[in-house]
């Protein structure tokens, strides 16, 4: 078990690392590219021949298309404000594209996030939010999901709730490289646990509750 | 004169910006920083009217030298020339001491226009930022208010509606199939989040909230 979970952690990294890095190529490589190439044809209009105009209005359109795909993509594989600024700046970019892709809105109450958590901790909070709320948007059935936060001194603490369709839990095995088995790897990777409740007619809960304090016993383990 | 220095870990993007600067009346680009460390040696021995700088640096964040830049050259407005418009880093910046805030992809007259605003010490945001977007961010990031049976796990749910209907440690187990005593343990954890001392306690809040009838 023990083996097990250094192996999941590991593979959380590289995986993590691996966005990143396809993150900032996105951001750094593509996106400063096209903006040098925005000033280039800003330049090029100023001033335009007359015959040239419509093809250059045309380009930067196209330029700044571009620029927000970048941007997006470089958020959505991995939000730089996580890093940048802390866990609740992420959670209220991630609510605003979230809401503007699926149009399921998402009411948010949260307490004691202004602080800076353990960056694992913090990114385990936010993949579980978003994989709750992916699974909300695709399978629930409603418009509305509701999502609450809080940390004390020992435990950050997520609930994704909706008042949707629901799901037998028991049917999903527990091997299957899937949402709600990542979720729960998040969790437990981190020492803490992840629980779904759902019933068929009125919805679904998923709770997870990681610690912020680590425990002795495990932080002396060495590995060899 | 409108003096500046540009800040950026680009050189072609510290190029394109120049170009259109030089064609500004009244604007002089009098130095190029490719690296947090470096602009705020040079500002802080030339001391420009106005700082155009990229948040995201290689070497150390463009807040950080914001920051420095107000706190050692109060006479030097900052500009945010950044790729990212999301709320949360116009307030950072604006809170770091930044005077403008400008998009990477906003028409180039939008820098010149907080380039000059910011040289009189006017604050800028370029559309589509705006203060009121801003207000509503601060709004969302503060604390809410949480009712404390939001924080329980559906576990723990059931363990307090058990034990506020009278139900002992064994007698729950039993009920959850699960051993007494991670049934202590989750009440304990009950009693903890519900801020409950006693065993009247948790039959009063049960009672206020309705989950056991009022006798
Ligand atoms: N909030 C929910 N409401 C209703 N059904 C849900 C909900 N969340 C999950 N489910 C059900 O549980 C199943 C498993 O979800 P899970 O996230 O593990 O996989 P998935 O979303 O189908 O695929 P992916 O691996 O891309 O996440 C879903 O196919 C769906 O039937
Ligand atoms: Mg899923």
């Amino acid at each position: 078990m023990e083996d097990a979970l250094v192996t999941a952690r590991v593979l959380v990294e590289i995986q993590e690392e691996e966005r990143r890095a396809i993150a900032r190529e996105l951001h750094d490589r593509l996106g400063q590219s096209l903006a040098v190439l925005k000033l280039l044809l800003g330049e090029a209009m100023n001033p335009p021949l007359d015959k040239m105009r419509y093809t250059l209005g045309e380009a930067q359109s196209l330029v700044n298309e571009m620029m927000s795909l970048a941007r997006e993509l470089s958020l959505e594989l991995r939000p730089k404000m996580l890093d940048d600024l802390g866990l609740l700046p992420a959670l209220l970019y991630l609510f605003e594209s979230y809401t503007a892709r699926t149009h399921v809105s998402v009411k948010f109450e949260h307490y004691g996030l202004h602080k800076k958590f353990p960056p694992e901790i913090g990114l385990a909070a936010y993949r579980i939010v978003k994989e709750a709320l992916e699974n909300i948007a695709a399978f629930a059935g409603v418009d509305e999901a509701r999502v609450l936060a809080w940390s004390d001194r020992r435990v950050l603490s997520v609930r994704i709730e909706d008042r949707g369709y629901g799901f037998d839990t028991g049917i999903i095995p527990a091997d299957r490289l899937c949402g709600v088995n990542g979720m729960r790897g998040r969790a437990l990777v981190t020492g803490g646990t992840l629980s779904i409740a759902s019933t068929p007619g009125l919805g679904t809960v998923v709770m997870a509750e990681l610690p912020l304090a680590v425990k002795p016993e495990r932080s002396n383990r060495v590995r060899p | 004169m409108t003096t500046v220095i540009l800040v950026d870990d680009h050189h072609v993007v510290r190029r394109g910006i120049r170009a259109l600067l030089e064609k500004e009346a009244g604007i002089q680009v009098v130095g190029e920083a490719g690296s947090g460390a470096e602009a705020a040696r040079l500002t802080l021995q030339f001391k420009p009217d106005v700082l155009i700088i990229d948040l995201m640096l290689a070497d150390m964040s463009g807040l950080e030298v914001i920051r420095q830049v107000r706190k050692r050259a109060p006479e030097t407005s900052s500009v945010v020339l950044s790729m990212y418009g999301n709320d949360c880093y116009v307030v950072e910046a604006l809170q770091a001491g930044a005077r403008a805030y400008v998009l990477k992809d906003s028409p180039p007259e939008e820098l010149v226009r907080a380039v000059r605003e910011a040289a009189l010490g006017r604050r800028y945001l370029a559309p589509p930022l705006s203060d009121r977007t801003i207000e509503v961010y601060l709004q969302r990031s503060e604390d809410s208010q949480l009712d404390p049976y939001d924080m329980l796990t559906t576990r723990e749910r059931e363990v307090l509606h058990l034990a506020a209907q009278g139900m002992t440690s064994s007698e729950t187990a039993g009920r959850l199939c699960i051993s007494p005593r991670t049934v202590e343990v989750h009440r304990a954890r009950v009693m903890q989040k519900l801020g409950l001392h006693n065993r009247t306690e948790l039959i009063h809040f049960a009672i206020r909230r309705g989950i056991i009838p009022e006798k």
